[in-house]
């Protein structure tokens, strides 16, 4: 077996809440010792409700925030502490897809310029006509047309948008794209353009995703392996298929009972599993494993221990049910 | 009797680049007991088609033509000659007889209001008999019907004491105030997370069968329909493109549009990773929008004649209607 393109251990990234006056400082546990490695060519989802860290995660891996503790791997290199030539080379080889594709554009700026700019930072074409060249060719691979080159972010729908974000993350022939919720901003016969691209660019390109979504039946679909994440903890890692077909744990279970079915006949004889209450605030999460408080497996163990991530077959599960 | 029976319903807004067409020649109907479901992309008209019949639409929107059927009264605002008139009786309709649930349960409630003023504001309005106490004991008896636990206490909190789910419970809880017979909910479950939407999904499959009220659904995820509609009207274009009952949408889907709908979507249930087909291209503008099949645009089978006239309504069974010319015995063998 290969070695991971990017591996990620007891990754932590906690944030200071400014407290009062008279009251204590507290800190939001927003990610909690994750452990995950990523493949080469491999699509890696990351799923779970909002709060549960994922996006966090994502952004520590392309150091937009930088951990509390912990390390992120890249190539077999430690990236939390790295600066200056080293971080530019990082930065060249990791990209981000973001969700909104109206707020991550600037308005003021042509798509020639957008898709031009990484290129202009990190110097990789000596002439201007070279570099207006593959901004043709990255709008072509996107499905957009080349002269659409001067035209203005507004004049394009929000698909399109995704699209020239898309084409600005490929400009610099990336290893590894963070794609954070690149289609919950999209129309559902749009979703599944901006998905089929994807795969298509990572055949063509051998590039590895970290695929970040809510909408589980999206990354079900584009993932090679998933991770489940709940309030900062992964609680599941394994084949998406696997994941999907026999989850293991019980937050997994609940999840994917959860998620809708577009298909009458089955979604009437579906059982749900109704999680009762909220997500705990994760500024004081529960003790022991985090989603005890939930959980309808919960013992006495569940509060006072906190659950190591065991093996069952090729998976990973941090519950003490499979110990 | 329908409940509620929408005939040719057209709204305009006025902008300034032009008038946009959002919703053209809609009919609907909507029987007692049952949960119709719209399903459409955004900018297809279906929550400006439900605006319309609330009286809620912004300054620069007017229904242009069509009848409201509520109850045996046509509540069009064409049917008024008095705009105060009008605005009077939508005001005893709104509420009483129909109710609106919100998408976003995070601005719908005034955040300095306690949750008790907001709960039984309609229930006073609507019953003057009523003095506030006993107003009091039905919100805490509604909130108890929704799912809050213990109601006495959280009536006195303010919204921001409620999470994303409880705060969209309170809502369906203020929608139910006054028993009203028809339920508009234009995407409830939207802006919530995935676990809260099962929550709230079966907490109106239970309350459809308590309440005595038709429900209609707003939303864009086929995945929520199919677990909870016995109808759907598929709109887009600011037309309605396709009707049947769940089963025929979802097994029997004859306009392209639905079928291109059906088939970009991922079911989770599926073992085999198959393709998604994504419709090409993206949805029209509804800015001085042409007369023709909306998505003639988009259609793979698209002939002539789609772009020139909007087809008529070709039924397969009571409950089954599609608008497209491919059904049109001239078109026979094409598409299939």
């Amino acid at each position: 077996m290969s070695n991971p393109i990017l591996k990620v251990t007891d990754l932590k990234v906690h944030f200071p809440v400014a407290g009062g006056v008279f009251s204590k400082k507290q800190v939001v546990k927003a990610v909690d010792g994750l452990n995950f490695e990523i493949m080469p060519g491999e699509t890696f989802g990351l799923v779970g409700e909002s709060g549960c860290g994922k996006s966090t995660t994502g952004r520590a891996i392309v150091k937009i925030y930088n951990p509390t503790e912990g390390k992120v791997e890249f190539n077999g290199e430690d990236i939390t502490k790295i600066k200056g030539k080293e971080l530019s080379q990082f930065r060249k080889n990791v990209q981000m897809i973001f969700q909104d594709p109206y707020a991550s554009l600037n308005p003021r700026m042509t798509v020639g310029e957008i898709i031009r700019e990484p290129m202009d930072i990190h110097n990789i074409y000596s002439t201007k006509k070279e570099r207006e060249n593959r901004v043709r060719e990255l709008l072509e691979i996107v499905g957009l047309k080349p002269d659409h080159i001067r035209r203005y972010p507004h004049e394009f729908s929000g698909g399109q948008r995704q699209r020239i974000g898309i084409a600005r993350t490929l400009a610099l022939n990336p290893k590894f794209i963070v794609c954070d919720e690149p289609i919950s901003a999209l129309d559902v016969s749009i979703q599944a353009q901006v998905i089929n691209l994807l795969e298509n660019i990572q055949k063509k390109m051998d590039i590895s995703y970290l695929f970040i979504a809510h909408d589980l039946s999206m990354v079900k679909h584009i993932s090679d392996r998933i991770g489940v994440m709940y309030l900062g903890n992964m609680v599941e890692i394994g084949e998406a298929d696997d994941v999907y077909n026999s989850p293991l744990h019980p937050y997994t279970q609940a999840l994917l009972s959860a998620v809708p079915i577009p298909d009458p006949k089955v979604a009437r004889q579906k059982k749900r599993i109704v999680l009762e209450g909220e997500l705990p605030s994760p500024i004081d999460p529960p003790s022991g494993c985090v989603f005890r408080t939930r959980c309808p497996n919960a013992t006495e163990r569940c509060a006072k221990e906190k659950p190591k991530a065991v093996k069952v077959g090729n998976r990973s599960v941090a519950c003490f049910l499979y110990e | 009797m329908s409940m509620l029976e929408i005939k040719n319903l057209s709204t305009e807004f006025t902008t300034d680049n032009g008038i946009v067409r959002a919703v053209r020649d809609v009919s609907l109907h909507l029987e007692k007991g049952e949960v119709l479901g719209i399903v459409g992309e955004s900018g297809s008209g279906k929550s400006q088609t439900m605006f319309s019949t609330m009286g809620l639409l912004s300054a620069n929107g007017k229904v242009v033509n069509g009848e409201i059927w509520l109850n045996g009264k046509n509540i069009s605002p064409l049917a008024f000659k008095d705009p105060r008139e009008y605005e009077k009786t939508m005001d005893s309709i709104r509420g009483n007889d129909m109710a609106m649930i919100f998408q976003d349960p995070m601005t719908f409630l005034n955040p300095v209001l306690r949750i008790e003023t907001q709960l039984i504001e309609p229930i006073l309005n609507h019953h003057p008999d009523m003095d506030k106490k006993e107003a009091i004991a039905k919100a805490i008896e509604l909130m108890r019907k929704v799912g809050i636990p213990s109601p006495e206490n959280r009536i006195r909190q303010y919204p921001f004491q409620f999470s994303g789910g409880m705060r969209q419970r309170i809502i369906i809880a203020i929608a139910l105030a006054c028993d009203p017979k028809v339920i508009i909910a234009d995407e409830p479950t939207t802006a919530l997370d995935v676990t809260i939407q099962a929550q709230v999904l079966e907490l109106i499959n239970n309350l459809k069968d308590e309440i005595d009220s038709s429900i209609i659904m707003i939303t864009h995820d086929l995945g929520v329909v199919a677990s909870i509609c016995d109808r759907i009207a598929i709109m887009y274009g600011g037309k309605i493109v396709e009707t049947g009952t769940t089963d025929e949408i979802f097994y029997e889907p004859k306009h392209p549009y639905t079928k291109g709908l059906l088939s970009c979507i991922s079911n989770p249930e599926e073992t085999e990773r198959k393709e998604l087909h994504p419709i090409p291209g993206s949805p029209p503008d509804l800015l001085n929008i042409e007369e023709g099949c909306p998505f003639a645009d988009r259609c793979e089978n698209a002939m002539k004649v789609c772009k020139l006239k909007m087809p008529e309504c070709t039924t397969f069974s009571d409950t089954h209607g599609c608008s497209c010319w491919l059904q049109h015995p001239m078109a026979k063998g094409k598409g299939e």
